[in-house]
């Protein structure tokens, strides 16, 4: 029975994945680059040496934060499409932690920046949480609004009050004793790959061995089910976009703290958006959402390495990204029954 | 320059700079009031304004590259229609999908038809054409109403054409009936899936069109990523202009006016992200304040509840 039901829950991503990459071998044959060519330097580049398997993880590490806000939210019925502004606003406080209280030993600042990072994310959320859950507006139009909002305002603080020593939009760099540490000096893979698996297992944890996880997921089956039930649909709805909020901001903590050691403006390429594939191809299941962070993120490691090689742009990605959440959004399309059961809504 | 000639170049600008986000808003409006969170303007706009370009640059006709950008913005208009409607897809994921599609092909083929990264520019390229209104040439500062883009006139005609559709045809009381009643627009015999389809590619047509002025009307030249928001600025002035046609007008004339605000007086060093932010934070107090001063009744979900 078990090996059933993975099956039905593996089928359809990895069909997926299939029709995607189909896809882009007609998109590549205009490029004059063999398709099996481009997709075999792609396939090396993510895993062809450590160094590249380590590009993979460290590619994979936003994702997983964004995957696992996305999926927290997305599985009480909270289209959190808000993590982008979230992972801004953790980026810009971990940034500030690690800048100006660079005094404290490692063992203060570390835990400090990561959690001002947490808590400006989470807090950042709460404004679209409050609107939902006691006004009734709709999350998925606040949380854009949130979204541009704090895109500009990080900027703006990165270009005047907090302005560093560079040309560019960008604050100082961090403590060095703030910095996450790194596996080898020449790669971007530090700890925080690590924290953002234990958050995933934290998670899981929470969602599955817990009394707040099984009211969250009745929450997004059934509202008025779960309110029969007896939760408190406001004060969940909040509780969740702040946890959420708050995954999102270590994400963004991560990438200050041990890719660009500074914030620098529109520093993401769309972090937030990578990761609602990454949920939807992970189903929502935190261990899902790390396998499908570390799809993407092989996909981006090699997807470098195939621009540089061959003629195919890593551009191709995003518009493979596009079908993949297209197929995967589709309830209707490549459905996949093993045995027959009565219908359930997801 | 005098006082008069400011007035007159910022609001050409403003007339300028609003009419990508009034076509998009137009496309959002009628979404969101037949029911459906239209979130894929931004992709569709995408779309357009690089269809436009690439229309443009091999056949040398800017009204050929403005067609085309408007047939495409309709083909993805279709394409979300029916990944929403027949597929079942949810509509803000596949929202998400058609973005992300629309940003990854435009900057793939820019790359791979044209062999840039960033920016494509060109002689080759024509422009939209002017219209100029030789009554007004002559009186200061109305002046500016004249020689703009020919999809200036187009959208602000088509504000007061949609506003006749919604409000004196059947057909726009069942698109307003069926994002609020849907089940009494069925009843009524209407085929409300159809209706639907047609409101969602006449969206992407709008928004194609709006993108189509943005790499053709403003300027002529496409650069990856080119609409950089300007969808969910015309989401937001659909909200902010109560999802009416003249609201979503007067509000695209005020974000436009932020726009051309922001580049005048960023020639002064003055921070361009505070102007930017204030089309974002407008809409999020004016949903605050509808919720509030029309709660318990019927005009509630107008304010952004899930249309659904």
């Amino acid at each position: 029975m078990r090996l059933f039901q993975l099956l039905e829950a593996v089928a359809k991503p990895v069909l997926t994945i299939l029709i995607a990459l189909a896809v882009g071998t007609i998109l590549i044959l205009p490029t004059g680059t063999h398709p099996l060519e481009a997709y075999e330097t792609l396939f090396m580049g993510a895993f062809g040496s450590w160094n590249n398997f380590f590009t993979t993880l460290a590619r994979a590490t936003p994702l997983l934060f964004t995957g696992l806000a996305a999926a927290f939210a997305f599985q009480g019925g909270v289209f959190n499409i808000g993590a982008e502004g979230q992972l801004y606003l953790g980026a810009m406080a971990a940034a500030l932690v690690g800048i100006y209280a660079a005094a404290w030993p490692w063992f203060v600042l570390q835990p400090a920046a990561l959690l001002a990072a947490a808590v400006a994310g989470g807090l950042w959320s709460l404004v679209p949480g409050y609107m939902k859950a006691r006004l009734g507006i709709n999350e998925v139009i606040s949380t854009i609004m949130m979204n541009n909002i704090a895109t500009l305002f990080t900027a703006y603080l990165a270009t005047y009050p907090f302005k560093g020593e560079l040309y560019i939009g960008a604050t100082y760099q961090v403590a060095p004793a703030a910095r996450l540490w790194h596996i080898t000096p020449r790669s971007a893979l530090n700890s925080g790959f690590l924290i953002g698996i234990i958050v995933a297992l934290i998670l899981y944890y929470v969602l599955y061995r817990t009394a707040f996880g099984y009211e969250v997921r009745a929450l997004g089956i059934n509202q008025q089910f779960a309110q029969y039930m007896g939760v408190d649909v406001a004060r969940r709805t909040i509780l969740l976009l702040f946890i959420s909020g708050m995954i999102a901001g270590l994400g963004g903590a991560e990438q200050v703290l041990g890719v660009h050691l500074r914030f620098i403006s529109n520093f993401s390429p769309g972090y937030a958006f990578t990761g609602i594939t990454v949920a939807l191809l992970g189903r929502l299941h935190p261990l899902g959402v790390l396998i499908g962070a570390l799809f993407f993120g092989a996909l981006e490691a090699g997807a470098l390495q195939m621009e540089t090689l061959t003629n195919v742009s890593r551009d191709l990605l995003t518009g493979l990204q596009g079908i993949i959440i297209l197929l995967l959004a589709a309830e209707m399309l490549l459905k996949f029954k093993f045995r027959t059961r009565e219908a359930r809504p997801e | 320059m005098n006082a008069l000639g400011v007035v007159e170049m910022m609001l050409a600008a403003t007339l300028r700079m609003s009419a990508p986000i009034i076509l998009a808003g137009l496309g959002g409006l009628l979404s969101f009031r037949i029911g459906m969170l239209n979130i894929a303007l931004e992709g569709m706009m995408l779309i357009g304004s690089f269809t436009a370009v690439l229309v443009s640059y091999f056949t040398g006709s800017g009204y050929l590259g403005m067609l085309a950008a408007g047939f495409l913005g309709g083909v993805l208009g279709y394409l979300f229609a029916l990944f929403n409607l027949k597929f079942k897809a949810h509509n803000i994921i596949a929202g998400v999908a058609v973005n992300t599609l629309a940003l990854g092909l435009t900057t793939y083929f820019l790359r791979t038809f044209f062999g840039v990264r960033g920016a494509f520019s060109s002689p080759k390229i024509a422009g939209l054409p002017v219209f100029r209104l030789p009554g007004l040439e002559a009186v200061p500062v109305l002046r500016a109403f004249s020689g703009q883009s020919v999809l200036v006139y187009v959208s602000i005609s088509l504000v007061l054409l949609l506003h006749y559709i919604l409000y004196q045809t059947p057909a726009g009381l069942r698109i307003r009936a069926g994002g609020r009643h849907p089940m009494a627009v069925v009843t009524a015999g209407v085929n409300l899936e159809r209706l639907k389809y047609i409101v969602l590619i006449a969206s992407g047509v709008l928004s194609g069109l709006g993108g189509a002025h943005l790499s053709l009307g403003q300027l002529t030249m496409f650069s990856e990523n080119m609409t950089n928001g300007r969808g969910f600025i015309a989401m937001a002035a659909t909200i902010f202009g109560q999802n009416t046609p003249l609201g979503t007008l007067g509000a695209s004339l005020v974000f436009g006016f932020a726009d051309a605000l922001t580049m005048r007086l960023q020639t002064y060093n003055f921070p361009p992200f505070l102007i930017q932010m204030g089309p974002y934070v407008l809409t999020l107090v004016t949903l605050v304040l509808v919720v509030q001063s029309t709660a318990g009744r019927g005009r509630t979900r107008l304010a952004g509840r899930l249309p659904q």
